[in-house]
This record gives C-alpha cells, sequence and structure tokens, in this order.
C-alpha cells in the first residue's frame, strides 16, 4: 500500500477548498485519505460492504462540514480520523441494538500484529501513546484499545473481561488518568 | 484553570465515547461553554487517534468513490443518458410543485421564496419531491418511488449552510414538513437530505444512513 505523499498542511488546504464547495479538493482529499479512512471503519465494524457504505457516509458529511474544520483545534488527520471512528460507531452500535433480541453479540476483531510500516511509522504521538499504554496491566491496555479502536461500551468491555460494569468503568478511568499522567511527563 | 481528575476522566470517556445518555449530553454542553474542558476533549482525541497508525490502511474499491460522486454531485456525467430523464423530472417536480403550492382560494401568499429539491438516489430507488410553501411556512413533500424496508421510516432533514442536519420529521407518502423558524429565512440556501432510520426516526438527533441530498432550487 503505497503512503500517502501529503503532507497535513496539504490536507489542511483540501479540506480549507472542500468548504468553498471545489469538487477537485474533495477527489484529491479522498485520493489522499479513504484508505486511511476506511482502514478504520474496517477495524471498527469488521464487514466490508458495511465499512464501505460507512465510508462513503464519512466523506458526505467531510464535504458539508468542511468550514467547521477551523474551528476545532484538531489535526487534519485527527478531524478526519474521529469522523471514520464516529460513524463506524454509530452503524455498529445500531447494529448491536438491532441484534439485542437475537443475542449475537459481534465478535471482538483480533488485534493484527503490527505491520513493518505501522512499526516504522510509529514515532512521536504514537510511540508516546503506546509506550503509555505498555505501562498499563494487559486486561487494562485491551479494556483502552477496544473502547478506542472498536467503539466498544462498558457493558461489552465488562463482559469480555469477565467483571461486573462498575468494575470496569473504575478501571478504565484509573487507566485513563495513569495515560494521562504519563503523557505529560 | 486546571481541571479535577473526576473531569478529566469525563473528557477521556467523552473522546472514547464511554459516556452516554445523560452523562454524554452534559459533557457535550461543558465542551461547548468550557473552553479548557473542550481542549481537554481535544488533547485526548490527537492522542488518541495516534492508535490509528497501528491499523492498516486499506484501498476501498472504486464503487465507493462512484457512488460518493453520485451523492454528493449528482448522477456521473453521461449526457446521451443523462439529459432527457433529467429534463423530465426536472418538469414533474415544477408540476408538482405548481400543484403542492396553488394557494387555497382567499389566502393571500406571504412573502419569501418558494423552492423545489429533488431528494433522490442514483437509479431513482428513492426519490422525493418537496415543495416550500412561504404561507404555510412548510415543506409539502411526496416521496415518489421507495418505501423504507419494513420496520425502518424516512426522515427528512434540513441542511443550513455549514451547519448540522435540523429534522424536518419521519416521512409519509404524502406530507406536510413544518420549517424551523430560524431555517425560513435562509430556505433558498437549505439542501435537503432524506435518511433511513429506526422506525419513529433517528433517536439522536443526527441522521442515521443518508440516502440522498440535493440542494434546494428556486422555481
Amino acid at each position: 500500500m503505497p503512503t500517502s505523499p501529503r503532507t497535513p498542511d496539504d490536507i489542511e488546504a483540501l479540506i480549507a477548498r472542500c468548504a468553498l464547495g471545489d469538487r477537485a479538493a474533495m477527489d484529491a482529499l479522498y485520493d489522499a485519505t479513504a484508505a486511511k479512512l476506511f482502514g478504520i471503519c474496517l477495524r471498527v465494524l469488521g464487514d466490508r460492504p458495511t465499512a464501505e457504505d460507512v465510508l462513503q457516509e464519512v466523506y458526505v458529511k467531510v464535504w458539508h462540514a468542511a468550514d467547521r474544520y477551523a474551528s476545532n483545534g484538531l489535526s487534519p488527520i485527527t478531524w478526519l480520523a474521529t469522523i471514520a471512528r464516529n460513524a463506524a460507531i454509530d452503524r455498529r452500535r445500531a447494529r448491536l441494538r438491532r441484534r439485542e433480541d437475537g443475542g449475537d453479540a459481534i465478535p471482538l476483531v483480533a488485534d493484527p500484529a503490527p505491520t513493518p510500516e505501522a512499526a516504522a511509522i510509529a514515532a512521536g504521538e504514537a510511540a508516546r501513546i503506546g509506550a503509555c499504554l505498555d505501562e498499563l496491566e494487559d486486561a487494562r491496555r485491551a479494556a483502552v484499545r477496544g473502547a478506542y479502536l472498536e467503539g466498544r461500551s462498558y457493558a461489552e468491555l465488562a463482559e469480555d473481561a469477565g467483571v461486573p460494569l462498575n468494575t470496569m468503568r473504575t478501571w478504565l478511568r484509573r487507566s485513563l488518568l495513569a495515560l494521562r499522567e504519563c503523557l505529560s511527563r | 484553570m486546571s481541571l479535577t481528575e473526576d473531569e478529566i476522566a469525563r473528557a477521556a470517556e467523552h473522546a472514547l465515547r464511554l459516556d452516554a445518555g445523560e452523562d454524554r449530553a452534559e459533557s457535550r454542553r461543558r465542551a461547548a461553554v468550557d473552553p479548557d474542558f473542550r481542549a481537554e476533549v481535544a488533547d485526548w482525541e490527537e492522542a488518541l487517534a495516534a492508535l490509528w497508525r497501528e491499523v492498516p490502511a486499506v484501498r476501498p474499491p472504486a464503487r465507493v468513490r462512484r457512488r460518493l460522486r453520485a451523492r454528493l454531485f449528482g448522477r456521473p456525467a453521461r449526457p446521451w443518458q443523462r439529459a432527457l430523464p433529467w429534463m423530465l423530472s426536472g418538469a414533474a417536480a415544477a408540476a408538482l410543485a405548481l400543484v403542492l403550492l396553488s394557494p387555497p382560494a382567499g389566502r393571500v401568499p406571504a412573502d419569501g421564496p418558494a423552492v423545489i429539491a429533488e431528494i433522490a438516489t442514483p437509479g431513482d430507488a428513492v426519490r422525493v419531491l418537496a415543495a416550500y410553501d412561504p404561507a404555510a411556512g412548510a415543506f409539502r413533500v411526496r416521496r415518489v418511488a421507495g418505501a423504507p424496508p419494513p420496520g425502518r421510516d424516512h426522515e427528512l432533514w434540513a441542511i443550513p449552510p455549514g451547519g448540522d442536519p435540523v429534522s424536518l420529521g419521519v416521512l409519509d407518502a404524502d406530507g406536510v414538513a413544518p420549517l424551523p423558524d430560524a431555517l425560513r429565512g435562509i430556505v433558498a440556501d437549505l439542501s435537503l437530505a432524506v435518511s433511513e432510520e429506526d422506525a419513529g426516526g433517528s433517536r439522536t438527533g443526527v441522521p442515521g444512513t443518508v440516502l440522498a441530498a440535493a440542494p434546494v432550487t428556486a422555481l
């Protein structure tokens, strides 16, 4: 998979042009970011047809929200990734609600091993949060990752770990405070 | 101003979307009015987003882009195929608007633009015509093709420029959708969208699956 040659500044400029209704900018933004955002949708949702559908929704949202990008204080990639994550989680939770009667839980997607490329990129922020997550116990690290990368709820995380919901909530809040303390060192 | 541990944990839960219901609504209100809390949520989003670097990028199939273009910008340009149906549907929409908008005898039309919109999925599986009646401050809406699957509803949304979608209610085959006062002055700048929702409409106040959207056009 070729990585995008676009810098964050390029992405930001494309978002700004989208806000003005520039269709060519939308195409270029899609070229530069769709593979990343599709990876996110796939990770949260676990199946391709739904991920394709949600990816399309993500870019519709990006197109319509582009003029509000500047005010949110996030880096362009984080902004796009957060829109993709939110859309995928919305879909995942709607699907879970529909399945509540059947009790057909969505299986936890196994963590794929990081690719060599990903390992090479793991610098800066990624290395920092990775190192800080490594300071947590295994079960708590898995809970933080499950919450972020798969959008799992407290109820699901509690079930995964076989602990009561309140215990999971206490664990996770403590883990998050430890994580923040580590990140601010 | 520094945040308490509880506030920091709430900001993290908000960024992770672990909060729900009233807790989530409260954090959203807080983020809207408290710059420190908002910055804390953004810091969490930024820090956590680094985790995506380990998730492999996957090239989506070309059909996603094709559908996206069709949804955002209309059907792909194939002039020989496109012109006639478009003209027909435009004429049908205008005729429908005339019927929908003819004021009952004795009523004086109010000021304000009469606009129409045709909201259709590619291939017209779902097609909705809407005509704004300035006198009533409402869209007259007719779904001319496509019913929602059993147990699901279509919902109509107005999207102001640069704003979030505002629900105009669950869509029947034929009905009237009043426009909130705040949107009446900018009706000519709105886009309308149709989404598919659980029965009874979106419970979150945001559209579920947007099927189609279109800007309104002046009559």
